[in-house]
């Protein structure tokens, strides 16, 4: 009975007892807009800045139907997550829609500025002031004198001034925000050679696809697969029909979103490719400063056409440093560490190093260095660089371009197959590459336009040479073609080689064709018969085309002459992306 | 492998091509021709903030997120950086995404974008091989002419992978130019005269030559 009527007593009190004052604040309306949107949930343009909290309700004026109620979920800066009341209900982008929100969470207008003179720019206009009604509330008097008395307002907000169209910047959407994306790349080809000599033939058909689905889970990753069907003639005369599995993994982050990047599965290593592919998980991530961190782990496939897997582990560790957000200067250093069935293998230090000054110079060096701890046959010393690569260039405004380059080869001891073709202990142990290469090339457009290319090596059984100049003109006959004339020669570690040859190129949007003549004497070294020379004419005709949709079709002839012998080839590929 | 099993692998690749040809060939394309059409849900990647103020250039007026059905854009008279072969088909995302701005990438180049599947055994200069219409590269007998090892004769019409296993994988890393690199299982068979027996294991070229295995000349 007493709480009976207690209850009876404090009904109608609350029914008629005034708002809480936080209800009965003055209301302002804030104008927004869907960014994106899927079944039951919508982004919105406005945010933290906008005065937006979690709980707030919304509503969506679609064009067509009625209007959709909702409530915000997550709120950042100036994004907002809305989930609608109706969840299945998808609502258009760019719909406009509104949140009643307290003119309190509105951050104050900012005081009036002096008058502006015409070449001044204009006062920056908050996302508050925009969306206010004109009804809205207004600043108490003495808030305003209070306000007046400080400096004038100076700040350009957004870097927003009048000669820019925009009023603001537009947040763009994150990975996981939008609707999952695939996109493929298929693939066929075929090539046949024959030739005269006792009908060897050799045999090359590929068919494969290479997808990524972005965002498929929700989580803004990517998924990717690379698969390849090939059939081909073995060096034994075999033949070999081969599933390649070239990925199959799944990446996310590393944008400029999210600082930490992973990915598993069989890939390419994503922070050093240097270090090949990987049936395993990659981590990486990005500091302030812009530098990255990241290690791996896994098993490496071998490096041949086979890509058989599971016989070598390896572990490995990489920082890039970067020397500002341009990242026209980089420099990264690199360990791994491998196993090739449960044994210590190979333990490589990888440097490299990239300038790309806006000026067209291009600067890049890397090196690779094996160590060894005595545990392998032939390589006694303990420290060996294997390979470097050293390149300057200088592209210049016009097309034209100026190279040197340098490399170095040496075979590291390895006891993983496919990698490196195996070499007897000897050769192992001696065999080296050192090459310079100095190349260049006038603006490539140019009524006449010429290129060069001068190199010379030195490796353990000698030194050589080549050298090749040309020049190449517009075809008068045909739109967008040109005609080269390349003469060459060089000296390797079998063969002088010698002679020249004619080209044509024309290109279109839709097309391209290629045909080629070249003759050119291949001089054994150390016979004196009339065996030691190859007169060899080789003809080549090749044409493409392209579609809208994303198809090529190519199609390609050659065909080489030399003594009494000759040997043809042909090819077909079709590729499609889209 | 036994030539039935062979066969059946055979017949099983031969699908695969056939199907993967017709699917490229026939197969749905979502964006057919409309290289520059804006997705829903992709939401506005691109910054805008140097855009014209008219939005009608470029959008329909029912949806910003549709563009016009006239609407091409000029890329190289509008950012002074043409897009060459593929590139003029790709759709602006592979380029305007969530990396970051795209001038830093575009300033390293193809590697700044594509991945080097070489694993950096090849350099930065893809130019030497690659074209921009499509990554089939081409001039490898004019590379080899370049090289220590020019391609004579015989050479001249293997395929690649003959001598680089890796090349389905981007494995191009340089080999040692002594013949038996290539020829180890040639040597092994070679009974007539025994050339293990008579330590003939290395120097293949005191006689032969590279138009014929088979020609061999006493010096």
């Amino acid at each position: 009975m007493t709480a009976a009527w207690l209850l009876g007593s404090l009904m109608p009190a609350a029914l008629i007892a005034p708002a809480p004052a936080q209800e009965s604040e003055p209301q302002v309306r804030v104008e927004l807009r869907v960014m994106a949107a899927t079944p039951g949930r919508v982004i919105v343009d406005r945010g933290i800045a906008d005065g937006l909290k979690i709980g707030d309700r919304v509503q969506f004026r679609p064009r067509k139907g009625a209007p959709l109620d909702g409530v915000i979920a997550e709120v950042r800066e100036r994004v907002a997550t809305a989930e609608l009341d109706d969840r299945s209900a998808v609502i258009e982008l760019g719909t406009r829609g509104d949140a009643q929100l307290p003119a309190s969470r509105l951050p104050k207008p900012p005081p009036m500025p002096p008058p502006a003179t015409p070449r001044e720019v204009e006062p920056p206009v908050p996302p508050s002031a925009r969306t206010a009604p004109k009804s809205g509330p207004k600043t108490a008097p003495a808030a305003d004198a209070k306000e007046s008395a400080k400096p004038a307002w100076s700040n350009r907000d957004e870097g927003f001034d009048a000669t820019q169209p925009l009023l603001s910047r537009v947040p763009p959407t994150r990975p996981e925000q939008r609707e999952p994306r695939w996109s493929t790349r298929m693939w066929s080809s075929s090539e046949l050679a024959r030739s005269s000599d006792g009908g060897w033939s050799d045999t090359v058909a590929r068919a494969g696809v290479d997808t990524r689905a972005e965002n498929l889970f929700g989580d803004g990753g990517t998924l990717r697969a690379d698969l390849e069907f090939n059939y081909k003639t073995e060096l034994d005369d075999g033949h070999s029909l081969d599933l390649l599995p070239r990925r199959l993994s799944y990446a996310n982050g590393g944008t400029r979103f999210e600082p930490q990047r992973f990915e598993f599965g069989r890939f390419l290593q994503h922070a050093v490719p240097e270090f090949g592919f990987l049936d395993g998980v990659e981590w990486g991530t990005r500091t302030a400063d812009g530098d990255r961190f990241s290690a791996s782990l896994g098993f490496m496939p071998q490096l041949d056409d086979d890509f058989r897997s599971f016989h070598d582990v390896q572990a490995a560790a990489a920082w890039e440093w970067i020397a500002d957000e341009s990242e026209r200067l980089t420099a990264t250093v690199a360990l791994q560490q491998t196993w090739h069935d449960g044994e210590l293998d190979r333990r490589l230090a990888l440097t490299r190093m990239r300038w790309v000054p806006s000026s067209g110079w291009d600067a890049h060096v890397a090196t690779w260095v094996d160590f060894y701890d005595g545990h392998d046959d032939v390589k006694q010393q303990n420290v060996e660089l294997t390979q470097a690569i050293a390149a300057l260039g200088r592209r210049f405004d016009d097309g034209g371009d100026l190279f040197l380059s340098f490399q170095h080869v040496a075979f590291p001891e390895l006891q993983r197959d496919g990698e490196f073709l195996p070499l007897n202990a000897a050769t192992l142990d001696r065999a080296h590459l050192d090459r310079l290469t100095l190349r260049g090339r006038t603006d490539p457009d140019a009524a006449f336009a010429v290129h060069g290319e001068l190199a010379g090596f030195h490796d353990q059984d000698g030194s050589g040479g080549s050298a090749e100049a040309g020049f190449d003109v517009p075809l008068p006959v045909f739109d967008d073609a040109r005609l080269d004339v390349t003469s060459f020669a060089s000296t390797g570690t079998f063969t002088r080689v010698s002679g020249f040859r004619v080209g044509a190129m024309g290109s279109t949007l839709d097309q391209r064709w290629d045909c080629m003549y070249e003759l050119a004497d291949h001089r054994q070294e150390g016979f004196s018969s009339r065996l030691d020379d190859i007169v060899q004419h080789r003809f080549f005709a090749s044409q493409s085309f392209f579609t809208s949709g994303g198809l090529r079709i190519a199609a390609r002839l050659e065909l080489k002459v030399w003594d009494d012998e000759y040997a043809w080839s042909g090819g077909l590929s079709l590729e499609r992306s889209f | 492998m036994g030539s039935t099993t062979l066969r059946r692998r055979w017949r099983a690749g031969l699908f695969a091509a056939t199907a993967v040809t017709i699917a490229a060939c026939v197969g749905a394309d979502p964006r057919a021709g409309a290289r520059h059409r804006w997705w829903t849900g992709l939401g506005p990647v691109l910054p805008h903030e140097s855009f014209p103020a008219d939005c009608g250039i470029c959008h329909e007026g029912s949806g910003w997120n549709t563009m016009r059905a006239d609407f091409d854009f000029d890329h190289a008279k509008e950012t002074g950086v043409a897009l060459e072969g593929a590139h003029a088909q790709a759709q602006c995302l592979r380029c305007h995404n969530d990396r970051g701005p795209v001038d830093v990438f575009a300033a390293k180049g193809c590697g700044g974008c594509h991945e080097d599947v070489h694993g950096g055994d090849l350099g930065s200069d893809c130019a030497r091989c690659h074209q921009p219409d499509t990554w089939q590269p081409s001039g490898q007998l004019e590379a080899h002419a370049r090289s220590r090892f020019p391609l004579s004769g015989a050479h001249s019409r293997v395929a690649c992978h003959q001598c680089h296993p890796g090349a389905f994988v981007g494995n191009f890393v340089p080999n040692d130019p002594s013949c038996v690199t290539c020829h180890r299982a040639d040597l092994a068979r070679a009974n007539n005269p025994p050339h293990l027996a008579l330590g003939f294991v290395d120097r293949c070229d005191r006689c032969h030559l590279p138009t014929d295995w088979r020609l061999a000349e006493s010096k």
